[in-house]
């Protein structure tokens, strides 16, 4: 779920990035775990607040390949990602709203629209997210995330994050 | 051999400096650290404890804000460099004083509002410098998922044990209520009601028979044999013609009547509702009330209950309710309402030949000893298995005819009537009839007064002579004896005194 998630804001940031992502696959070399379009579409749709959402689980294979293309992606834009960041800041420290910077607001409009698309609006997680103020919100902190990834040991810190609170 | 090491990134820069002790090039004790973030005037320095902590800090935040769990790393009660969120995308970095080794323990915490930029470049810079092999080998890499027992239920005990305590509840109070109400008991009746034809219900013959005391008569149904209760009625075509439909309530008050012992009795009145096909036979019987199920057996009707044979034929059929009162008497009411009287083709079935002697006796007999209320409309026996019965009638008259007068005629009429008919030739025992006339001196009905009577059923055709009239109008029954020496004897059956 929060791979998808995070998969969801690269897409917000960049438009062409499912382009990119199976590029990316290319270049890592994870065609045998990810071996296409449709089944990298497959893997993410095991979010289970997806509108159409498969049950069947992510296995670790799929999942750490799919952190590395993530964090592969995120070193592309994180130019982009602090420059977003830099503007929000400004925004901030000014108390202007999000609107203010172009490029910041066309990311949450995408973002928005893509979650409306492809979440199930009945699951109550999705529910909670009803307002523009709060998916913005949500967009803030993956946004964040990404950022994160861009570090050097970002796909570490990513992976581990994916199962805390999990592991006894 | 003093080394440094530059971590530079866009808004913060660590420096490390220390010593190199057994391999050249390497740093292995950290003397100092210096960071120095772009937009803040002071550096944070500090020893290696110091660097430690905060690094150990800053990467335990940065794992907060992935996954969104608060790891114990970053906690003040945990450790002594403090990361916390602040407002937006603000960091609070807390730095407490007494790690940064300082003289004077009474300065506040330092407490640094880092932006989330800046805040990951410190994060990348310890990154780097943990990647560096170069620079302090033995500090040890801490990225591990967060155990389960840091993450706090996202709702207390209590609130969770809510919702089965809940159901568990409501289930208990749903059986407790439900043990106060009855089993619903299945109602046959109402199921087998929906199965009869829907028939016109319109008044209902008001001439009754009443108590039939008739003595030691056959049962003179030939069906009779077949029992089985077949409680299924056909949906067939009625029987609409009202003189069929009062011969065949004659014929059915007879079987029933007949067939009952005379000595029965019944607790309480038991009513049935009983289709009976053209030719007499019942075909079905349903009980109207609980009583009537439970008694059933204690009544013809199983025993009478003819099966048809071909059940794929569905033969048209009369509906009647029989009625058995508690002094073992039956009544048998139409359910097509009225009877029309005049086409009541009451004797049809009847088959005695007459042939009588001419001998009469016109003496008055006072044999009245059936004191019962003589009566009521015609009864006609089927022709039957038995083939020996003759009529039997309804015990009382709807309405006597009470003129004198018009009796003598009518005893007069009737005797002549019998003389004409008789057997000429005949002689055998005493033959004793009860013969009903109507103000015109028809015949309406007849039945056989003694056992010789019932056998003999060619002395006289008096079953010819019946015909079918309307059992409202004034009656009157007459005894009639033949006598052995041929001698023919009419007398009012309650004698010549009128009744009541």
């Amino acid at each position: 779920m929060q791979l998808d998630f995070i998969m969801l804001a690269v897409e917000a940031l960049d438009l062409s990035a499912s382009q990119v992502m199976l590029a990316a696959i290319k270049e890592l070399e994870l065609q045998d775990v990810l071996k296409n379009r449709v089944h990298l579409w497959r893997l993410r749709s095991t979010n289970p607040l997806r509108k159409f959402n498969q049950r069947q689980p992510l296995t670790l294979e799929e999942a750490k390949a799919m952190v590395l293309v993530v964090c592969y992606q995120c070193r592309k834009l994180t130019v982009l990602i602090r420059q977003l960041f830099l503007g929000y800041q400004q925004l901030q420290d000014q108390n202007l709203s999000l609107e203010h910077h172009f490029r910041l607001a066309k990311y949450l409009k995408q973002f928005r629209a893509y979650f409306r698309a492809r979440m199930n609006p009945k699951r109550a997680t999705v529910l909670t997210y009803d307002t523009d103020e709060k998916l913005d919100e949500l967009a803030l902190a993956l946004l964040t995330q990404l950022l994160l990834c861009t570090g050097t040991r970002g796909e570490e810190r990513l992976w581990a994050s994916l199962f805390d609170g999990e592991v006894s | 051999m003093t080394i440094q090491r530059q971590y530079v990134l866009p808004n913060c820069s660590l420096v490390l400096e220390g010593l190199s002790t057994d391999q050249p090039n390497v740093l292995s004790i950290l003397a100092n650290a210096e960071f120095k973030i772009v937009g803040i005037e002071q550096p944070l320095t500090g020893g290696s404890e110091f660097f430690q902590a905060l690094a150990a800090a800053v990467s335990d935040y940065c794992q907060r804000l992935l996954s969104g769990l608060n790891h114990p790393g970053h906690m003040a009660s945990q450790s002594s460099v403090v990361v916390e969120p602040a407002e937006g995308q603000y960091h609070r970095l807390i730095v407490k004083p007494e790690i940064l080794g300082e003289a004077d323990q009474q300065t506040p915490p330092e407490a640094l509002n880092l932006s989330t930029v800046q805040l990951f470049d410190m994060a990348e810079a310890i990154d780097q410098f943990y990647t560096d092999t170069q620079t302090l080998p033995d500090f040890s890499v801490r990225l591990t998922p967060l155990p389960r027992k840091y993450v706090r239920p996202a709702e207390p005990l209590v609130q969770r044990a809510i919702p089965p305590l809940l159901g568990l509840g409501t289930l208990a109070i749903a059986a407790v209520g439900l043990f106060f109400i009855p089993v619903p008991e299945v109602e046959p009746e109402a199921f087998n009601q929906q199965n009869n034809p829907v028939e016109e219900q319109t008044e209902n013959d008001p001439a009754v028979g009443t108590p039939d005391d008739v003595p030691a008569l056959e049962p003179t149904d030939g069906a009779a044999g077949d029992s089985g209760a077949s409680n299924t009625i056909e949906p067939a075509s009625a029987i609409l013609d009202g003189a069929q439909l009062a011969a065949i309530q004659q014929q059915v008050q007879q079987q029933v009547s007949g067939a009952l012992s005379a000595d029965a009795t019944f607790e309480q009145p038991l009513r049935y509702r009983v289709s009976v096909a053209e030719n007499g036979d019942i075909l079905g019987y349903n009980h109207l009330d609980e009583v009537s199920l439970e008694n059933l057996d204690s009544t013809p009707l199983p025993e009478l209950t003819y099966i048809p044979v071909e059940s794929a034929t569905v033969e048209p059929v009369a509906q009647f309710d029989i009625s058995f009162t508690t002094d073992g008497s039956v009544e048998v009411v139409s359910e097509q309402g009225a009877i029309t009287p005049e086409a009541a083709p009451a004797a049809d079935v009847e088959s005695p030949t007459p042939e009588t002697t001419e001998e009469t006796d016109p003496q008055e007999s006072s044999d009245a000893s059936d004191a019962g209320s003589a009566v009521a409309e015609p009864v006609v026996t089927s022709s039957a298995a038995t083939g020996d019965g003759s009529g039997t009638l309804s015990a009382t008259v709807a309405t006597p005819i009470q003129d004198l007068d018009q009796i003598y005629e009518l005893n007069q009429e009737l005797r002549r009537t019998i003389i004409n008919n008789r057997d000429r030739n005949g002689s055998g025992p005493i033959l004793r009839y009860r013969v009903r006339l109507d103000q015109g001196g028809n015949i309406t009905g007849y039945e056989a007064a003694n056992p010789a009577a019932a056998q003999d059923t060619t002395a006289v055709d008096i079953a010819s002579l019946v015909q079918a009239v309307d059992t409202e109008q004034p009656q009157l029954d007459f005894l009639v004896v033949i006598s052995d020496s041929n001698v023919v004897e009419v007398n009012p059956w309650n004698g010549w005194r009128p009744r009541n």
